[in-house]
């Protein structure tokens, strides 16, 4: 048999339980959850909570933004990136000082890095060539 | 340079500096041991993709890898070098660059690693030209047949197992049978022939390869030689390509017209390297544990060996790949394979070296599928009378221990047979002259040898050769240029009938 990844687990629990309510979600939850001891699964549970997530937040369109920032973020500054990502955004928020200044987004599995450390180490590249 | 103008470059470097913001793709680490990674994310992650993993705390400090399984949802990467400093959810970042070596005419002279940085305490290699290390061989349009010969300046191999420009030809041996030896002297002899070299030491002991290359630069023959290293401490990742490094530094001078050598020594070490990444990858064993594509790591390295025709610049490609067996098990997986691949093997053997008969090389079992077609006209007229000698001299070797018994015939083959083999000894880094093996190989299979005691036949060769190079140096210039006539046949003679006077 071929395995199931933990993506397809999180896409069939998202197809069964979109129109469910009460009762019907929890026999649903509990044989899902069946299913995955049957499957040796259970290990991988908080994998598949966290792709159920993710796919559930892309079918609704919300995009996930994570932004690193040296200093603490104006709520000015914070609702601009956010309306430059889309309609629904949830951002989170993380400072680091070690970036020395700028911005650092990470949204999914990209980067988007424009911190002066990152700049700097580029230009002394540069220079150095 | 005045402080004035460092200042204005300063600033116009600075100028020219611009504030690039691009995006990248990123993944995280999920395990990591024994220079093996297994990262997730990174979807859009390509094969043999190198990948930068930066650490926070070593800051600017980049390592590099190579992404080889691409599943599902993780990427598994070997790593180039160190990977003590890396740890379990450190970022990951793509390149968009297959792995690569720079290649450029500084190369020459070098000791490098396999990813073109010198290891030498030299300057770096400043160039902007890169060759990708997985190539496909050249194909069927742009070759031609191998036409050419490759002087290795060994008696035996030149007469009798004749290497071509653009030829595999396996060097196979139990250790310490002289492998490596006849790959340095085969190089050795290529100064002032038009030739570069590259010499891929895989899994080496340091200490040899000093010793090789001190040899090389004692020679001279460091001035058209790369030696591309991954020694027996480097990280199992860098044997497993070095191979293929050295192979692209050659084609960069096969591409420009140039014909190139390059040794591989040995491929057996970058088969235990090479099984070492696939078992930690997990890919499923075969036989001897090895992964099942065992065959085609070897067959696509050897395959890029060839001599290209005149529409594609005429270079040519020669490997010279070396197999150590074990206790003489030619039948093994590897070697198996390897002899299947390329165009003939010689065969080095352990009885023989202890003999002392030195190259070590067992005539029967070495062949040559290909070299015969390059051989000169001149070498190739005297060869093939040496051929049948031996080959007659094998047959009876047995009885010549009675050989007061034997009848005259028999006792003349034996004693020819034996002046042949004696002719054909030769000592390490004394690579002889295509004229002067021709005049030899002449004498003896004519028998100008045989009133000589088995003994002195190498001091009567050496005299015969300084005899004809006093007395008829047109003659050896025109066995040089590879003509042959019975005039010259004649002169020949001439020339050792009067030595021997």
């Amino acid at each position: 048999m071929k395995k199931n990844s933990n993506k397809q687990y999180a896409r069939a629990l998202h197809k069964v339980t979109t129109d469910l309510t009460g009762k019907n979600l929890e026999q649903v939850l509990e044989n899902f959850v069946l299913l995955l001891s049957r499957d040796r699964k259970l290990k991988q549970a908080n994998n598949i909570i966290k792709e159920f997530v993710d796919y559930a937040d892309k079918l609704a369109g919300i995009v996930k933004i994570e932004i690193t920032i040296a200093e603490k973020i104006s709520g000015e500054l914070l609702e601009k990136i956010k309306k430059h990502f889309g309609d629904k955004v949830s951002a989170e928020t993380k400072i680091d000082p070690s970036i020395l200044g700028g911005i650092k987004i990470f949204m999914g599995d990209k980067i988007l890095d424009a911190s002066l450390k990152t700049q700097l180490l580029k230009f002394k590249k540069g220079l150095c060539q | 340079m005045s402080v004035n103008s460092i200042v204005e470059q300063l600033k116009k470097n600075i100028a020219a500096f611009e504030k690039k913001t691009e995006v990248e793709e990123v993944g995280a680490i999920i395990e990591i041991g024994d220079g093996i990674a297994k990262i997730s994310g990174l979807t859009e992650c390509q094969a043999s993709e190198i990948l930068e993993f930066s650490n926070a705390e070593k800051g600017g400090g980049k390592t590099f890898g190579v992404a080889l399984n691409l599943e599902t949802e993780t990427v598994g990467a070997m790593i180039l070098g160190e990977f003590k400093h890396l740890k379990e959810g450190d970022i990951v970042k793509r390149t968009g660059r297959i792995l690569s070596v720079p290649v450029a005419d500084e190369l020459i002279g070098r000791v490098v690693n396999p990813l073109g940085e010198p290891i030498d305490g030299g300057a770096p290699i400043k160039t902007n030209k890169y060759y990708p290390l997985e190539k496909i061989a050249s194909g069927v349009i742009t070759r031609e047949r191998v036409n050419s010969p490759v002087q290795t300046g060994i008696k035996a191999i030149d007469a009798m197992i004749p290497i071509g420009r653009g030829q595999r030809e396996l060097i196979i041996g139990d250790r310490q049978t002289g492998k490596t030896a006849v790959a340095i002297d085969a190089i050795i002899n290529q100064k002032g022939k038009n030739m570069i070299c590259v010499y891929v030491a895989i899994g080496q002991k340091k200490s040899k390869i000093a010793r090789i290359v001190a040899k090389l630069k004692e020679t001279g023959a460091m001035d058209y030689t790369i030696v591309v290293v991954a020694g027996a401490s480097d990280p199992a990742s860098l044997v497993y390509l070095a191979p293929y490094a050295g192979c692209a530094m050659g084609e960069y001078f096969m591409d420009q017209g140039k014909d190139v050598l390059c040794v591989y020594d040995d491929l057996s070490k970058q088969a235990w390297a090479y099984r070492e990444v696939s078992l930690l990858l997990r890919r499923p064993p075969g036989r001897e544990a090895y992964p099942g594509d065992v065959f085609y790591l070897h067959s696509r390295l050897l395959e890029r060996a060839c001599k290209l025709n005149k529409d594609f610049g005429g270079g040519s490609l020669t490997a010279l790949p070396i197999i150590e067996t074990q206790a003489g098990d030619v039948t093994a997986y590897i070697p198996t394979n390897v002899i299947s691949i390329t165009d003939g093997q010689i065969y080095l053997e352990t009885d023989l070296f202890y003999r002392g008969i030195r190259p070590a090389l067992n005539v029967g079992l070495s062949v040559s599928r290909v070299g015969g077609d390059a051989q000169t006209k001149p070498m190739k007229k005297v060869a093939g009378k040496l051929k049948l000698a031996m080959a007659q001299f094998r047959e009876l070797e047995a009885f010549a221990q009675f050989a007061s018994d034997l009848d005259p015939e028999t006792k003349k083959q034996i004693d020819r047979g034996t002046r042949i083999t004696e002719l054909l000894k030769q000592p390490q880094f004394s690579p002889a002259a295509v004229e002067d093996q021709v005049l030899a190989i002449y004498a003896v299979n004519n028998g100008y040898f045989d009133s000589v005691e088995v003994a002195k036949v190498a001091e009567t060769e050496k005299k015969l050769v300084e005899f004809a190079h006093r007395e008829n140096p047109e003659l050896l210039k025109k066995i040089v240029k590879g003509e042959w006539d019975e005039k010259i046949e004649n002169e020949i003679k001439k020339v050792c009938e009067e030595f021997i006077k």
